[in-house]
């Protein structure tokens, strides 16, 4: 696993460290109001104002099987930078605290956790210790927002709105 | 490639275009002197620019041409059909020399031996070409200006229907020069007044150039509301008149003397006739077409070229502007400081300008695609053998330059489809008793907030029961479907649907109409057909003005915002929830009429309590009107349209956002999506 040796910032998600590299972080903003976009999947809370354009949000707790976001006092938008079908699209997602920055060594980096891991294993790039011991996951972002992963998380908004429409007959 | 080298790319495929276009004006007007100096200019400076930056192939292929019009020019030939062919295809041959990136240049090189022998041909003499006179045509275009006596007399009630007749009095006089003639007389005593009725009329003489449809469109809507007398009384601007002051002086409630003036008016008409009949003649010794009027007109305005990044820039800071504006607006409200207020006012004004000048700059007349039709429709009628008329009526009308490029290949599709299916053979049409000339009329014109773009054959129309046989074979509908003519001819626009029994060359290469109106609607238009057996058919485009800035209607549902666009808005009721709520099968009974609705809140899973009273907003859907309930109205919005982003592009049911005053994201519906997403299957069958 290649990794440049780089920064990277921290965050917590539910009682997990989580880890992206910096060069894909744009930005990190206060918790707005989310226009909800009806229709979108859930883990889809909808857009927000940035600077003028609109930047869709993302819920990443729901894409990892977590239960869903609780907006807290500490709770921050992580704007990314991030590729889709080779085209590079910005998108924030919701992250229940911002941690720190800090430089990695990429001989230290362990593989991803394998079979029985709580978190889907597939966007995460491999896992770090911390000095306190503490092991931080860092994520594969691009994964998480690749058409695949979209694709199946709208098959499966389809589905249930297509068993609504049934009750509705 | 060096930066001049793309200039005079740029530059010689402008050159090309020009060329075309005063090719066929030329085609009209055969040895027109000044067109063929026009031709043999255009001719001068691709080869002399050619030779500059390096194509000497262009130089030298443009030589031979220019040759040959130089002996035009001399008068020592004449122009003649082949030599038109020829430049024609030479203009082509130009642009493929243009675009050539080395991978062609064995094809282009064949192609040009061929055209130097035609054009060898022509300059040794011996083509036995026609030679076909430049046709006498009269000049008559008088001078525009008339005069008009104008009564308005509006009933008492006038203004019970919201118009105000002075207003439609500043109009008429805004059309041209005019004197206003007052009558108070009818004004009852004090106690007898109501006050909302009309008891005074006027009389107008008005000199304009506008013609009488356009001073009786100014009554338009009131017609039943006045009694409305239009008289023409002479031609030109009766206030230049010698003599007719002291008769255009008069008191209030002393009406004009009509009589008299009259007279005066045909005396001076006459003699000015006399006078024109003798320009008339000095001027047919000129032998100006109109034609050549306009190009020689067209092409000596010129204009600086931008590069299209630097417009779509321009266009994204105005819209920030917009928005900014929204937001200063707002907080200026929440101030109160007058000071304050004035500015933002001011501002406001400024923005409103200067959006609607960058605005104007990205529009583009029609008029830029019309010469490529005009070309394709004389190609393709050659090719197919059918004698075609083309015309282009409105071609004035501008639209967004990326509507434009997206409107370009539809409308191609639309016209090939005439020009192969639609004309029928000469022979055909003469059998027929129609004159063996098809015709095809492109016409566009604004209509609200949309543009129309028409396109009429005179051919043969579509057959619906042919059509209807088609659909049921390739399994589109029900054998035993009941359909009215129209929506069997509606069937073409189905996907997969194809009449063409033969595959041509021009249409039915598999591109259906289906197609056209999927890149119709990719830019928020409509299609629409009109279809009468024998006499012809009519495919209709309407479409948005733009693309960026929409005025919209700001509602609201629960705690979100969303725009509709006023264009497709027809009328708004305000509905209890009760009478919604216990509706039968969506739809509600307003004032009489059932409307099929769709209710928000439910289609979009939105939780929560709804307000006892909401709004239904009737859209329009196609021809009929569908209601869309909403928790309530906000108000007009201009709305700065941005994308939704590639994470949403699922959601087809928006066409994007927009950033309001506070900052805070509205999204903006496409209420034909949300109807189509929502109807239940069985609704439409």
């Amino acid at each position: 696993m290649e990794h440049e040796t780089g920064s990277y910032i921290s965050f917590v998600l539910g009682e997990e460290y989580f880890a992206i590299n910096v060069t894909q972080v744009l930005n990190i903003l206060q918790l707005v109001q989310i226009t909800k976009v009806p229709t979108a999947p859930d883990y889809m809370k909808g857009v927000i104002n940035l600077r003028g354009t609109v930047l869709p949000i993302i819920d990443i707790r729901i894409k990892f099987g977590m239960p869903p976001i609780e907006y807290k006092r500490d709770t921050v938008i992580l704007v990314l930078n991030v590729e889709i079908d080779g085209e590079t699209v910005n998108a924030g997602i919701l992250v229940d605290a911002v941690k720190e920055v800090f430089e990695i060594n990429t001989d230290e980096i362990l593989p991803p956790p394998g079979i029985g891991s709580k978190y889907k294993s597939k966007f995460i790039d491999g896992v770090y210790k911390m000095n306190d011991d503490r092991f931080v996951m860092l994520l594969d972002i691009d994964k998480v927002f690749s058409t695949d992963e979209l694709v199946m998380m709208a098959a499966t908004t389809d589905t249930t709105e297509a068993q609504q429409a049934e009750t509705v007959e | 490639m060096d930066n001049f080298q793309k200039k005079f790319l740029d530059e010689a495929s402008d050159l090309v275009s020009q060329l075309e276009q005063a090719l066929l004006t030329l085609e009209q007007d055969m040895g027109n002197p000044e067109l063929v100096d026009s031709i043999f200019r255009i001719m001068h400076s691709l080869k002399g620019g050619g030779g500059m930056f390096g194509f000497d192939n262009i130089s030298s292929y443009t030589h031979r041409l220019e040759n040959m019009y130089d002996l035009v020019r001399q008068k020592k030939l004449k122009v003649t059909r082949e030599m038109l062919d020829i430049t024609f295809e030479s203009a082509d041959h130009i642009t493929s020399m243009l675009n050539d990136d080395g991978s062609k240049t064995d094809e282009i090189k064949k192609n040009e031996e061929i055209l130097n022998k035609r054009i060898e041909a022509i300059l040794d003499g011996d083509t036995m070409s026609v030679v076909v006179e430049a046709p006498d045509k009269d000049g008559d275009a008088s001078s525009g200006m008339a005069s008009y006596y104008v009564k308005v007399k509006p009933y008492e009630h006038i203004q019970r229907n919201g118009t105000n007749p002075l207003l439609l009095i500043d109009e008429l006089v805004g059309l041209g020069k005019a004197k206003v003639n007052i009558f108070y007389s009818g004004i009852p005593d004090f106690e007898g007044l109501v006050y909302d009725d009309t008891y005074v009329w006027w009389e107008v003489i008005l000199a304009t150039e506008q013609d009488e449809d356009a001073i009786k469109d100014v009554f338009i809507f009131v017609e039943d509301d006045c009694d409305i007398v239009v008289k023409r009384l002479a031609d030109g601007d009766i206030f230049t008149f010698e003599g007719i002051e002291p008769l255009l002086q008069c008191g209030h409630d002393f009406p004009f003397d009509l009589e008299k003036i009259t007279k005066l008016a045909q005396a001076i008409n006459a003699l000015e006739q006399a006078k024109n009949n003798e320009a008339k003649k000095a001027a047919e010794e000129n032998k100006g077409d109109e034609h050549i009027k306009k190009f020689a007109k067209e092409s000596s305005i010129s204009g600086i070229r931008v590069a299209s990044e630097k417009i779509d820039s321009l266009m994204n800071l105005v819209s920030e502007l917009i928005t900014t504006q929204a937001g200063l607006n707002l907080y200026a409200d929440r101030e109160k400081n007058a000071e304050l207020t004035r500015i933002a006012e001011s501002l406001e004004n400024i923005s409103r300008q200067l959006r609607d000048t960058a605005f104007s700059i990205t529009l583009i007349p029609i008029d830029y695609l019309v010469t490529r039709f005009r070309r394709l429709v004389r190609d393709l009628s050659r090719e197919v053998g059918k004698e075609i008329e083309f015309e282009a009526k409105g071609a004035e009308v501008e639209l967004d330059k990326s509507l434009i490029e997206g409107i370009s290949e539809p409308l191609m599709h639309i016209l090939r489809n005439s020009v192969d299916h639609g004309i029928e053979s000469a022979a055909e049409r003469k059998a027929a008793g129609k004159s063996p000339t098809g015709k095809i009329t492109l016409q566009a014109y604004y209509s609200g907030s949309q543009v129309v773009i028409a396109v009429t054959d005179d051919g043969q129309g579509m057959n619906p029961d042919k059509i209807k046989r088609k659909a049921i074979e390739k399994g589109l509908i029900n054998p035993d479907a009941q359909l009215s003519d129209k929506e069997a001819v509606d069937l073409i626009f189905m996907p997969g649907f194809s009449t063409s029994e033969k595959v041509t060359n021009i249409s039915g290469r598999g591109v259906g109409m289906d197609v056209v109106k999927l890149k119709v609607s990719d830019i928020r238009g409509t299609l629409s057909q009109a279809s009468e057996p024998g006499e012809g058919t009519t495919i209709t485009i309407s479409l948005p003005l733009t693309l960026s800035i929409i005025d919209g209607m700001l509602v609201r549902i629960a705690d979100v915002d969303y725009i509709i666009p006023l264009s497709v808005i027809d009328t708004i009721f305000a509905v209890e929830h009760e009478k919604i709520a216990s509706s039968f099968q969506n739809v509600i009974n307003i004032e009489g009429v059932q409307y099929p609705f769709y209710y928000l809140r439910d289609e979009f899973n939105i939780p929560g309590e709804p307000p006892e009273r909401e709004e239904i907003i009737m859209v329009k859907y196609e021809d009929r009107k569908i209601g869309v309930v909403v928790d309530n109205i906000t108000g007009e919005y201009q709305a700065v349209l941005k994308p939704l982003g590639k994470l949403y592009r699922s959601q087809d049911i928006f066409s994007g956002a927009s950033i309001l005053g506070d900052g805070t994201v509205a999204l903006v519906l496409d209420t034909h999506q949300v109807i189509n997403k929502f109807t239940r299957y069985n609704d439409i069958v």
